[in-house]
C-alpha cells in the first residue's frame, strides 16, 4: 500500500470539520455567562429513559410522558449500589494483584511512601498513562503494561492504584459537563471514585490539569468487574444522557 | 451482528478540542472535483488469476504477488487510485486503520509534519453481496514552507473470500473513488473466489450510529457433508474517537450446529485496533458441562460454565422466534432462553423476546433482552431473524438494518 503519489492543496490557516466522536453528549447552553464554578447548576437531561435516569439520579421520577429531567448539580451527588461490598478486592478488570500493576505500584512507592491522597494517585496515573483514545476498555494490568488509554483505562489503574494501597475505591461511569468558550459542552466519562471520611469522591486522572470547570454526573457504577463487565455496563448505558441543556445557576 | 457489536461501543475518550468547521470557498472548491465520465477498462492479471472491470486506466501492469494483486488506476486526478485484492481477505476495519497510519507515515516524509488529521466521514454498505467500509481523512501538513491540506480516502470490501483495498491521496474525487471501488468490488473475478453457492442462507446488515453508517455484518450458514452446519457471523466496525483517531473492530463468531439446530461447539475472535481482545472457545465436555477456554481482553481464561441448559445457536433462536410468530395472533407472545455471549463469556446469558405489535406482512416488532440489554426489533415471521433492530447506548442509539439476504434455512 505504498503511497505512489501525493497531491496537496494549500492555503494556511484553514479548519476543517471532524466527526463528532460517539461519546459527546449534544449540549444546548441557555446562560448568558457561564455559572460559577461550584455554584449549583440548573441542567435540563434528555434521556433514552427518564424514570430510570430520575432513579439512578436518587431523584423523583417526573411521571410518564416527560421529555426531560429537570435536575441541579451541588455537590457531588452519590449512587447506590446493589451489593455491599469493600471495594478492596482485586477483581478480573481492577486486578491489583497483576504483576504488572504490583510494578506500577512499586513505582508509585519511589515517589513516597503512602498513605496517597487522591490528588497524588491521580497525579501518578496522568504521569504514566499516555492519551490514546478509542482504546475500548482495558483491565488494571493491561493498562500498566501499555500506559496509554483513554479515560476509561485512567480510572481503571487509578482504582486498582488505591485498592492496592488500602483505599475503597470503584470506577464510575456517567457525564462531565465542561465550562468552554464561554458555553458548556457534555462527553461521556470514566472516573474513580475513592472513599474518604465515609463519602465517595471523585478522582480523575484524565481530566487532571484541565483548567476548565468540570461538573460530574454520575450514572453508575461498575459493579460487575468480572469479565463481563462489559454487559453490565452497557444495560445501564441504556439508562443514559443523549442531550444536555444548561438552564442557569439554582436559585 | 447483535452480540458482536456491543463492545465495539464502549469506548469512552478524554476531552477533544472542538475543530473548527468553517470552510473556505477554495477548499469546497477542491473537495468538488471529480473526473468525467471514464471509459469502462477490464484490467487482468498476467496469470488469469485476476480480471475486473472499472472506470480508470490501469497504470503498469497488475502487479502479482504471493498473496495479493495490485494495481494502479488513473482516474485523471495528479494522483491515482491504488488497489490491492489480497487473497484469503483481511479484518477490514482493522486494515483500514493500519493503512491509514502507514500512509499518513509515509506522507510525512514527502510533505512534512502532519500537524493535524481529522476523520471526516465513515461509511459501511453492501456491493452486491460483499461487505464494503469507507472512511475519509483530512490532514494538515507542514514542510516548513506553511501548512497545506490533504485527504486520504480509504474503502474495504470482501468477496468471495478475498479482500479488496483501495485509497486515493488527494482533496476531491470522491464520487470518482466511489465508483472505481464499487465497479472493482462488483466486476472481481477470481477463480479461486468462494461463491455465495456453498452457503444456503447468506444475511448481510449495515450498522448505524444516528446518523451515520458505521458497520457491516455477514451471517453465513454452510452446511458439511455430514449435515452439521457452520454458522459463521463476521462484523466489522468503524467509530470515529476524537483527535483523528478511529477505532476499529472486526469479529468473527463461528457456530458448529447439529442438524437439530443444537450448538456442538463455538468459538469468537475480536480484534479491536490492532490487537486481539478475545479468542475464545465453548464447547461441550463429555459429561455434558460446558467449557470456556482462550483469551479474553489479554487474560487468559479457563473454565466451566455452570448451566443446566444449552445455549441456543443463533439457527435454534430464530426457529422459536419463527415458532412464536406462527401463532394466530402473535402480539403478546413471548419466549425465554438462554445464549452464550462472547462479552460475557464465562456464563449463559438470559435471553427474553416479547412480540409487541405487527409492522407489515410478515413483520412483527418485538422487544427482546439479552444479559439486560434491551432491544428493540422487526422479526421476520420466514426466517425468524431481525430485519432491523435498534438499541439506546449512550448518547446514541445504534441501529442494525438487512441490506441483503439470500436462501433460506
Amino acid at each position: 500500500m505504498a503511497v505512489a503519489a501525493l497531491a496537496l492543496s494549500g492555503v494556511p490557516g484553514v479548519g476543517y470539520a471532524e466527526l463528532v466522536p460517539i461519546f459527546v453528549v449534544p449540549t444546548e447552553s441557555r446562560v448568558a455567562a457561564p455559572v460559577a464554578a461550584g455554584e449549583p447548576l440548573r441542567v435540563e437531561l434528555h434521556g433514552h429513559d427518564i424514570g430510570a435516569l430520575a432513579r439512578a439520579l436518587g431523584v423523583a421520577d417526573p411521571g410518564p410522558g416527560a421529555t426531560h429531567l429537570d435536575y441541579t448539580l451541588r455537590q457531588y451527588p452519590g449512587i447506590a449500589t446493589a451489593s455491599e461490598r469493600s471495594w478492596l478486592e482485586p477483581t478480573f478488570v481492577i486486578d491489583f494483584d497483576q504483576p504488572a500493576v504490583a510494578s506500577l505500584y512499586d513505582e508509585l512507592r519511589q515517589s513516597g511512601a503512602g498513605p496517597y491522597s487522591r490528588e497524588q494517585l491521580a497525579q501518578f496515573v496522568a504521569r504514566v498513562v499516555d492519551e490514546a483514545p478509542g482504546r475500548g476498555w482495558d483491565v488494571a494490568s493491561r493498562v500498566a503494561t501499555r500506559r496509554d488509554g483513554d479515560c476509561t483505562e485512567h480510572a481503571v489503574l487509578l482504582t486498582a492504584l488505591a485498592r492496592r494501597s488500602g483505599i475503597p475505591a470503584r470506577v464510575v461511569l456517567g457525564v462531565a459537563i465542561v465550562q468552554v468558550n464561554g458555553g458548556y459542552a457534555t462527553y461521556g466519562h470514566a472516573w474513580s471514585e475513592l472513599r474518604e471520611d465515609g463519602r465517595w469522591v471523585v478522582a480523575d486522572a484524565s481530566l487532571t490539569g484541565l483548567e476548565a470547570p468540570v461538573r460530574y454526573l454520575p450514572l453508575g457504577v461498575l459493579e460487575q468487574e468480572g469479565p463481563g463487565f462489559f454487559v453490565s455496563a452497557a444495560a445501564f448505558m441504556q439508562r443514559w444522557v443523549k442531550r444536555v441543556v444548561v438552564v442557569g445557576a439554582a436559585t | 451482528m447483535l452480540r458482536s457489536s456491543l463492545s465495539a461501543l464502549f469506548m469512552f475518550a478524554a476531552l477533544s478540542p472542538a475543530v473548527d468547521a468553517q470552510e473556505p470557498a477554495w477548499l469546497a472548491e477542491a473537495r468538488a472535483r471529480e473526473s468525467g465520465t471514464m471509459k469502462a477498462r477490464t484490467i487482468e492479471s498476467g496469470d488469469d488469476g485476476f480480471r475486473a472491470t472499472v472506470p480508470a486506466r490501469l497504470s503498469g501492469k497488475v502487479e502479482v504477488a504471493d498473496d495479493s494483486y495490485s494495481m494502479t488506476l488513473d482516474i485523471g486526478s495528479e494522483s491515482p487510485v491504488q488497489c490491492e485484492v489480497i487473497r484469503g481477505g483481511f479484518d477490514p476495519a482493522n486494515l483500514l486503520r493500519a493503512a491509514a497510519d502507514i500512509t499518513f507515515a509515509e506522507v510525512e516524509p514527502i510533505h512534512g509534519k502532519i500537524e493535524k488529521k481529522a476523520v471526516e466521514r465513515i461509511d459501511a454498505g453492501v456491493v452486491g453481496h460483499s461487505p464494503l467500509l469507507e472512511i475519509d481523512w483530512i490532514y494538515r501538513a507542514n514542510d516548513g514552507s506553511g501548512p497545506r491540506l490533504g485527504a486520504i480516502k480509504q474503502a474495504a470490501a470482501q468477496k468471495g473470500g478475498h479482500g479488496i483495498y483501495c485509497a486515493h491521496i488527494e482533496l476531491g474525487y470522491s464520487q470518482t473513488f466511489r465508483n472505481v471501488v464499487r465497479s472493482l468490488v462488483e466486476s472481481l473475478q477470481m477463480p479461486d473466489a468462494e461463491g455465495h453457492g456453498e452457503a444456503y442462507f447468506f444475511e448481510l446488515e449495515t450498522m448505524r450510529t444516528n446518523d451515520m453508517n458505521v458497520g457491516v455484518s455477514m451471517i453465513r450458514l454452510v452446511r458439511d457433508e455430514d449435515g452439521d452446519t457452520k454458522a459463521t457471523t463476521l462484523s466489522s466496525m468503524l467509530l470515529p474517537a476524537g483527535e483523528g483517531t478511529v477505532q476499529a473492530q472486526d469479529s468473527y463468531t463461528t457456530e458448529w450446529l447439529r442438524p437439530d439446530g443444537s450448538l456442538i461447539n463455538a468459538a469468537h475472535v475480536e480484534i479491536r485496533n490492532g490487537e486481539i481482545e478475545s479468542n475464545l472457545r465453548l464447547t461441550e465436555q463429555d459429561d455434558g458441562q460446558w467449557w470456556v477456554e482462550g483469551e479474553h481482553m489479554g487474560k487468559a481464561l479457563e473454565q466451566s460454565i455452570a448451566a443446566d441448559v444449552a445455549p441456543a445457536s443463533l439457527v435454534q433462536q430464530a426457529w422459536q422466534r419463527r415458532e412464536l410468530l406462527d401463532a394466530e395472533d402473535p402480539v403478546g407472545r413471548q419466549l425465554t432462553g438462554k445464549v452464550w455471549l462472547s462479552a460475557d463469556p464465562t456464563r449463559f446469558s438470559d435471553w427474553h423476546a416479547r412480540v409487541t405489535g405487527v409492522v407489515g406482512a410478515g413483520e412483527y416488532s418485538a422487544q427482546e433482552t439479552v444479559a439486560g440489554l434491551v432491544f428493540d426489533t422487526v422479526l421476520e415471521t420466514s426466517t425468524g431473524l431481525p430485519v432491523r433492530f435498534s438499541m439506546p447506548l449512550g448518547p446514541m442509539t445504534l441501529t442494525a438494518q438487512r441490506a441483503a439476504v439470500h436462501g433460506h434455512f
